[in-house]
């Protein structure tokens, strides 16, 4: 998981904060995504074309490999660009993204 | 990186590219360069760009639909460089949009007006170049010649459609040079109302287009060096990926730099910008590549004592905080900017290149930069009315990041909270901090601004008085009284809000003298074939003018066109 934050601070942090509570930045904090219903990371504007493809959608494993192999495929328009080939480093990013969320 | 960084890297990549080094000496200079009989390539195309933000992506697109294999090599690990955080509005003199409206925008009055701010001190509407040198004019007649051109080119390949921004006024449309104040602004067409979003829209649509159109797209690849065979020419790079293996890639006709400026690279920050700036808003990977990658080439760096400049927040820029934004927009009525002392020193609403000097004022008999950190302090009206997420505003909306906001019930309190957080930067600031008499000084600034407020008339700084001025004031209550929406007096009553505010970059503007076609010029003002550069990483002519909203990016696409047809023409090498 060292290896996997190292490359998702590399690939995500210049936009995104991870810690709870966070400050949204060109995209919104990324602590508990997985579960959480697409589109409600409270404060964060979000760009309709996001809203419009993403609504009633929650980021679960399988929506967050598809989101990192093209983002642009997922929600044409949205303000993210980002698309990644490797399938190692997506499951190294989904992984730390995974680990993201409160121990109960 | 550092320098030692560098070499160390190089001589790994040189070991296992098997090269021995051969050192010539041309001119006085001397080039290292690598000589293979059979250099081995990991991959080839015709032409290959590298960096793939707002100069690389349509340099790649230009080549692309010249008919030639492009691939664009970036370092980070997405695509959008700086441009993909700005505005995007592009500056493109005598648009398609404003001849069909019958505006007219003569090439010599252009000129003019760019000559008057680049060169003021050797401007002269009469002179043949109008007191440019005959580089800075030829540069400036290939953005007038060509931008418009390529603007059209992206929009005609749905690579880039825009809106004119017609009413958005040139910075210095009080200026008799100024011939075509308004219409020169064009932005992405689907950029939001505000005009706030337009990188991120763009970025998305020439990445599509380019994906569209077949340009091999790598990010993650951070170039080193060029590689150059027996005759000089400039035939490929090396490259480290992100898993740290030498990458090596073949340009059969030319490699295009397109890698931004050196807003994060402390050593060439200090040494050779005329102000101690913090760093700014530039993406992360801005940190001088070509800089270092061409002063092996006896390359000519010129410009490299200005930079686009705008206000930044401190916090943010110390913390190198991924989101931070120049400071577009000082939005407020009631808000004024104070030193130290608790005294207002500049005119707020200045267009933010025009701002940032005031920072970096030499007081020469305290031996200090004593505006170094200016204070915004604002009222709750204000807060209310005036907050924004957009265009780095500091006055932020609730639930927007607010740590930059220093909170005080009354002005004294305020004043207090100021000082402790001052405490916190003084390693970084020099130990500045606030002078005892701050808190009465503030009141005593605050009841002055707020006589000016209410006259409407600021006859220290002549807040709001030019038209500029206005197009960044942003939204204020709408005041019955109001002769000035510039201005509108602070509250007596708390609470009190305030930031701190120094100087920095959008992107540095300085690097290796090109010619009007982007060609990478040697010592001799000779091109180094097969070598181009736009963008920040290359000088510009613009001396330390922003000539208006656009002014980096039009010139980046006229320039990335021209290195694009430029590069084309060259011949093919083995």
């Amino acid at each position: 998981l060292v290896a996997a934050k190292k490359l998702a601070v590399a690939h995500c942090g210049a936009c995104h904060s991870f810690e709870p509570s966070g400050p949204h930045g060109q995209g919104p904090n990324l602590y508990g995504l997985l579960g959480r219903a697409a589109g409600t990371a409270q404060g964060f504007r979000y760009s309709p074309n996001f809203l419009t493809a993403m609504r009633s959608q929650t980021w679960d494993r399988k929506l967050l490999n598809e989101w990192l192999t093209d983002s642009q495929r997922v929600a044409p328009g949205n303000n993210m660009v980002y698309f990644q080939d490797d399938a190692q480093k997506r499951k190294m990013l989904a992984d730390f993204l995974q680990s993201l969320h409160d121990t109960h | 990186m550092s320098d030692q960084g560098v070499s160390k890297q190089r001589r790994r990549f040189l070991r296992r590219g098997g090269a021995g080094l051969a050192a010539t000496v041309v001119a006085g200079e001397v080039l290292a360069r690598p000589v293979t009989a059979s250099p081995k390539f990991d991959a080839a195309v015709d032409i290959l760009v590298v960096g793939g933000g707002g100069g690389g992506l349509p340099a790649a697109l230009f080549s692309r639909w010249l008919g030639n294999s492009v691939m664009v090599l970036e370092k980070a690990p997405s695509l959008g460089g700086t441009a993909a955080k700005a505005a995007f509005w592009y500056w493109v003199p005598n648009n398609a949009a404003m001849r069909q409206a019958g505006v007219s925008d003569a090439k010599p009055d252009f000129l003019r007006y760019v000559a008057r701010l680049s060169r003021p001190e050797s401007f002269d509407p009469a002179a043949p170049r109008f007191g440019m040198s005959d580089w800075e004019y030829a540069m400036c007649e290939a953005i007038y010649d060509s931008a418009s051109e390529a603007a059209e080119l992206l929009a005609q390949k749905d690579a880039l459609p825009y809106r004119h921004a017609g009413p958005v006024p040139d910075y210095w449309i009080e200026l008799p040079e100024d011939k075509a104040p308004r219409g020169r602004v064009l932005l992405p067409r689907d950029a939001n109302e505000s005009m706030s979003d337009g990188g991120r829209v763009a970025i998305r649509m020439m990445t599509a287009a380019a994906r569209r159109d077949g340009v091999q797209l790598r990010t993650g690849h951070r170039v080193q060096g060029v590689i150059r065979n027996a005759a000089g020419r400039v035939i490929g790079v090396e490259a480290l990926n992100e898993e740290g293996v030498v990458v090596r890639v073949h340009a059969r006709k030319a490699v295009i730099f397109a890698t931004g400026g050196f807003t994060h690279d402390p050593e060439l920050r200090k040494n050779f910008l005329n102000a101690p700036v913090f760093g700014g808003c530039a993406v992360h990977s801005n940190e001088g590549d070509f800089i270092r990658i061409s002063s092996k080439l006896g390359v000519q760096l010129r410009n490299m004592n200005h930079a686009w400049m705008c206000p930044v927040s401190l916090e943010k820029a110390v913390a190198k905080d991924g989101s931070i934004s120049g400071i577009f927009s000082m939005a407020g009525d009631s808000m004024i900017l104070v030193d130290k002392q608790g005294q207002r020193v500049v005119n707020e609403k200045l267009a933010y290149n025009e701002l940032a000097p005031a920072f970096f004022e030499w007081d020469g008999a305290r031996g200090e930069y004593k505006n170094l950190v200016l204070i915004s302090i604002w009222d709750a009206c204000a807060q209310e009315h005036s907050s924004s997420d957009e265009f780095g505003r500091l006055i932020v909306p609730a639930g927007a990041d607010a740590r930059h906001v220093i909170h005080g019930a009354s002005l004294e309190a305020l004043s207090e909270a100021i000082a402790a957080r001052l405490e916190k930067y003084r390693s970084a600031t020099g130990g500045l901090a606030l002078s005892d008499d701050f808190s009465k000084n503030l009141k005593a600034s605050i009841a002055r601004f707020n006589g000016f407020a209410q006259s409407g008339k600021d006859h220290d700084f002549g807040r709001g008085e030019r038209i500029v001025e206005q197009l960044f004031n942003g939204a204020v209550r709408q005041e019955s009284g109001s002769h000035n929406p510039t201005m509108w007096p602070i509250s007596e009553t708390g609470p009190y809000y305030a930031a701190l505010v120094t100087g920095g970059t959008l992107d540095t503007k300085g690097g290796p003298k090109t010619n009007p076609n982007g060609a990478v010029l040697d010592i001799s003002d000779k091109p180094i074939p097969g070598l181009y550069g736009v963008g920040n990483c290359v000088a510009s002519a613009s001396g330390r003018a922003y000539w208006s909203g656009g002014a980096t990016l039009g010139p980046i696409l006229a320039f990335a066109f021209r290195a694009a047809r430029a590069a084309h023409a060259e011949p093919v090498s083995a």
